[in-house]
């Protein structure tokens, strides 16, 4: 290059710029593009992305500045928010995974959604989805982390429903979005008090202070709420599993590199705010704990090969949880990192199986097909080596750190690190039991014309295969020091522990390989395969106790309270006509016949006395006369 | 023997009256009417008044009655003889005559005077009643036989057969 | 009020006015009652009577002769009163049939 290389850092908002052009290019005019041209623009635009975060973290390493922020205009002034970027070695690793394994995914699409009628909308939400997401990375402050988040959830309420006219598909969109709805709200609420309480929503200004207030602990915990919302831990986990209606290349990437793990980003981008509320750690490690432990159980009993995934997704986002509850914040990122590389690997195997047996998910039907996809086989066996932490694999580096900073942290225990030993456990057992059954052994239904799968789909899979391998030779805990600071030294028998866990991860193995074929039936199986009836006491309680319920009984309001005020009033109004005519009949008429009455009543004495018969009248002569006389006389 | 004879004429009198009263068929009712008449007459005698006893029998009796008993048997009573006599209010007119007869008796002291001897005036009671008839009660007198004059026109009148005063069929005139 | 004659005998002016008085209330009640005419009218004589009694009895207690001559001057009145009386009657009963007094209403229209 001549020219002097332009200064990216000041340029940090260029980065996700890309994929919002391609997003609109395809939502407008996708129809009227070919194929071909919508990939290349696609997959280009996320590969620029990718290129210019790798160009703008080669100059953040080169300056030396622990971040960088670059803002280009105000947005809410009064909570100090502006349309801002912040760089620095968190949020490198961020988007350098997110454009990286982003670009993989989508060069996969390309061979997988090739049949599909949506080709160019799909396209168009994959990189709306890649855009948010970067916004979110990449904000310095609260507001506009916020306006990414949501976004987020949009693309990817999008994408788990994009074959929107199949039932499931639509209604898992929908239930992802109102349970992440849920948390969006512990996530507001701790920004509107994060503003109240800091006078500022910027991530400079907020964490600048180090005293805890009252307020830290709410401001914690709802943020954490928020977290688990979208990284789906118990209690919100429902949705994840459910959003595997959407199509392969979007678990991958939503479930299981980016938007799962934004949750993970917000409480490591907060650490400060955490550190002054160790209560909420404590809950957070717990939550993250049971989770793990609660989703690998799940994992047991699925017989659906993109479940067995999702729900292996919820588990290892449960370490994550449990690593930033312990303190250990670069560990958890670290996790994420190599989680990201073989969860996409087995994510993508698992959707090179689908497409090989032309849409096949049931584990129950597969079987044999190592002969036949060897090269998926190969990867797929790289992905689960990896993900139950077999040495010298990435997740076995990572995870291994996870078990070590729980044991030995202050903030950890004796407990907490069995519930991830024993996780463990069960990671490799279900793992082993879905690799077993897919490949080994006889095929145990017939399927069409199996075949390998295209260049497109493989090549992303190897070369996140190499990646789930070597991501963790590389320990990130230097490079994140400037972030989280430098990390406390832990009291823990290192080696010890690595080989307990690998002890535990073998084991694991051994045990599936000896009861992949079996079912199990029983009462606990029954449990294990509802899910823990978690899906079931939502629906009682929320969807037809309160939405429903709560319609009904709007609904008897209305027509008992309103309608029957309505209806008294009108019972009113015709009592008192009632009354109003008994008045006229009785009172009014009344008087009118009473002067009927009187004149028949006095009538009667008067006919009486005109009888016509004059001895009458006589009679009347000598009353008349007694009278007088008696009168005359009493003087 | 006053006594005596006056209890006999008033019980005759008043027995008669009753009789009258009450009896069904006029024509008995006119007989005892003449018993009635003939004890007031010799009741006038006791009291003195001799011309007037004599006219009493020969005009109320004999002119009097004898009228009633044609008019009687002019006017076919037969029929009526079997029908109620009495009207419906004899119960009230019985308690206001007894009532009036109470009165009656109740406003006049008793005893009074005893009647003073009859004294026999020159020529006797005929002479003494055409004496003041005559002289003091001229006047009345004539008047009173204009009254009767009267009476025989009227009566003639009302009785004869043209139908003047009612709408009857018309009758041929027979008087 | 002493009703009961103070004695039998002698015969004073008050018997004779009991007696009238009797007369006159039976006539007065056949008057009233009775719905023949004629025997009105034979009742109607009674009461005349019984007047006649008062004049002729206060006469004789006063020693004055008018009260005769009134006597004789209410017996020509009762006989002229009798002969209009009977030939009202029989002109009724030429138009009516009847001599039932009850029967004769006109009065009541």
């Amino acid at each position: 290059m001549n020219a002097p290389a332009p200064n990216l850092l000041s340029l940090l908002w260029l980065i996700p710029l890309p994929p919002l052009a391609g997003a609109i290019l395809m939502l407008l005019a996708g129809r009227w593009i070919p194929r071909i041209a919508i990939g290349v623009v696609c997959c280009g635009s996320v590969l620029a992305s990718f290129a210019l975060s790798a160009a703008a973290v080669l100059q953040l390493n080169a300056s030396g500045e622990p971040f960088h922020e670059t803002v280009i205009g105000t947005w809410l002034p009064s909570v100090h928010a502006d349309w801002g970027f912040h760089l620095d070695a968190l949020s490198t690793v961020m988007i350098l995974m997110i454009t990286g394994i982003g670009f993989l995914i989508h060069l996969y699409s390309t061979g997988y959604m090739k049949e599909d009628g949506g080709y160019a909308r799909y396209f168009g939400y994959l990189n709306l989805f890649i855009f948010a997401m970067l916004i979110l990375v990449l904000a310095n402050n609260y507001a506009l982390l916020f306006a990414g988040w949501e976004c987020v959830g949009l693309a990817s309420y999008y994408l788990i429903g994009f074959w929107f006219h199949r039932p499931a598909a639509a209604t898992a969109g929908m239930k992802a979005f109102i349970v992440n709805r849920v948390g969006d709200v512990g996530l507001l609420l701790a920004i509107l008090l994060i503003s109240t309480t800091y006078g500022s929503v910027r991530f400079t200004e907020v964490f600048a202070s180090t005293t805890s207030s009252q307020t830290s602990f709410w401001i914690a915990l709802l943020l954490l709420a928020g977290a688990i919302g979208k990284s789906a831990q118990f209690p919100l986990h429902v949705w994840l599993p459910d959003a595997m209606e959407g199509p392969t290349p979007v678990s991958a990437l939503i479930h299981a590199a980016t938007m799962v793990t934004a949750g993970v980003y917000l409480i490591a981008r907060s650490h400060v705010l955490f550190d002054l509320a160790p209560q909420v750690l404590t809950v957070c490690a717990a939550v993250g704990a049971f989770t793990a432990l609660f989703a690998a159980s799940i994992a047991l009993v699925e017989n659906d090969i993109k479940r067995v995934l999702a729900w292996s997704t919820v588990s290892q986002l449960g370490y994550m949880f449990l690593a930033l509850g312990v303190g250990a914040y670069w560990v958890a990122i670290f996790h994420m990192l190599t989680h990201a590389f073989f969860k996409a690997v087995l994510f993508l195997g698992a959707g090179n199986v689908i497409h090989a047996l032309s849409g096949e998910q049931n584990l129950q039907r597969m079987g044999g097909l190592r002969k036949v996809l060897p090269r998926t086989y190969m990867a797929m066996l790289i992905g689960a080596l990896s993900l139950t932490g077999i040495p010298g694999f990435a997740g076995f580096f990572s995870k291994d750190a996870i078990l070590a900073q729980v044991y030995g942290s202050v903030h950890g225990s004796t407990l907490l690190y069995a519930i991830g030993l024993g996780t463990s456990l069960l990671t490799a057992i279900y793992m082993g039991r879905c690799l077993w059954l897919a490949f080994y052994g006889v095929a145990r239904t017939e399927h069409e014309h199996v075949h390998e799968t295209p260049w497109s789909m493989n090549g992303p899979v190897e070369v996140l295969a190499v990646g789930a391998v070597i991501a963790g030779w590389f320990t990130p805990r230097k490079f994140l020091a400037p972030v989280f600071g430098a990390a406390a030294a832990i009291d823990a028998p290192e080696i010890a522990l690595m080989l307990a866990a690998t002890a535990v991860a073998l084991a694991g193995w051994w045990i599936a390989s000896r009861v992949y074929e079996k079912q199990w039936r029983g009462a606990f199986a029954n449990i294990l395969a509802r899910e823990w009836y978690v899906d079931q006491v939502y629906d009682s309680v929320f969807v037809r106790g309160l939405a429903l319920g709560g319609g009904r009984a709007l609904f008897a309001f209305d027509r008992r309270v309103l309608d029957g005020g309505v209806d008294g009033a009108g019972w009113i109004a015709r009592w008192l006509s009632r009354i109003s005519e008994w008045w006229d009949i009785w009172i009014v008429d009344g008087v009118v016949r009473m002067t009927a009455l009187a004149v028949k009543l006095s009538s009667y004495p008067t006919r009486f006395l005109q009888s016509g018969f004059v001895q009458f009248y006589a009679l009347i002569f000598l009353g008349g006369l007694i009278a007088i006389v008696g009168y005359l006389t009493a003087r | 023997m006053d006594a005596f004879f006056f209890y006999a004429f008033a019980l005759l009198t008043l027995g008669g009256a009753i009789q009258t009263v009450t009896r069904r068929n006029a024509v008995h009712s006119a007989i005892w009417l003449i018993v009635s008449l003939l004890g007031v007459a010799g009741l006038f005698l006791l009291a003195g008044a001799e011309f007037l006893f004599v006219v009493q029998i020969v005009l109320y009796v004999g002119g009097i009655m004898v009228l009633f008993l044609f008019v009687i048997m002019l006017v076919n009573l037969d029929r009526a003889a079997r029908e109620r006599q009495f009207s419906r209010q004899w119960k009230v007119a019985l308690v206001a005559v007894a009532g009036s007869m109470l009165g009656l008796l109740a406003i006049r002291k008793w005893p009074s005077a005893t009647l003073p001897e009859l004294s026999a005036s020159a020529g006797g009671n005929t002479e003494a009643v055409g004496q003041m008839l005559f002289h003091d009660y001229l006047l009345p007198f004539e008047i009173a036989s204009v009254l009767l004059l009267v009476a025989i026109v009227g009566s003639v009148l009302m009785a004869r057969k043209r139908t003047v005063l009612s709408d009857g069929p018309a009758m041929k005139s027979n008087a | 009020m002493t009703m009961p004659l103070a004695s039998l005998y002698p015969i004073t002016t008050t018997h004779y006015l009991a007696l009238s008085a009797a007369l006159a209330l039976i006539g007065t009640l056949g008057v009233l009652t009775r719905r023949n005419i004629v025997v009105i009218l034979m009742s109607l004589e009674l009461i005349l009577n019984a007047a006649n009694l008062n004049l002729v009895v206060f006469a004789r207690e006063r020693a004055n002769v008018s009260g005769q001559v009134f006597a004789i001057f209410l017996i020509a009145v009762a006989v002229a009163e009798a002969a209009v009386g009977l030939g009202i009657l029989i002109a009724l009963f030429r138009n009516k049939e009847t001599v039932d007094a009850s029967e004769i209403d006109l009065l009541k229209w």
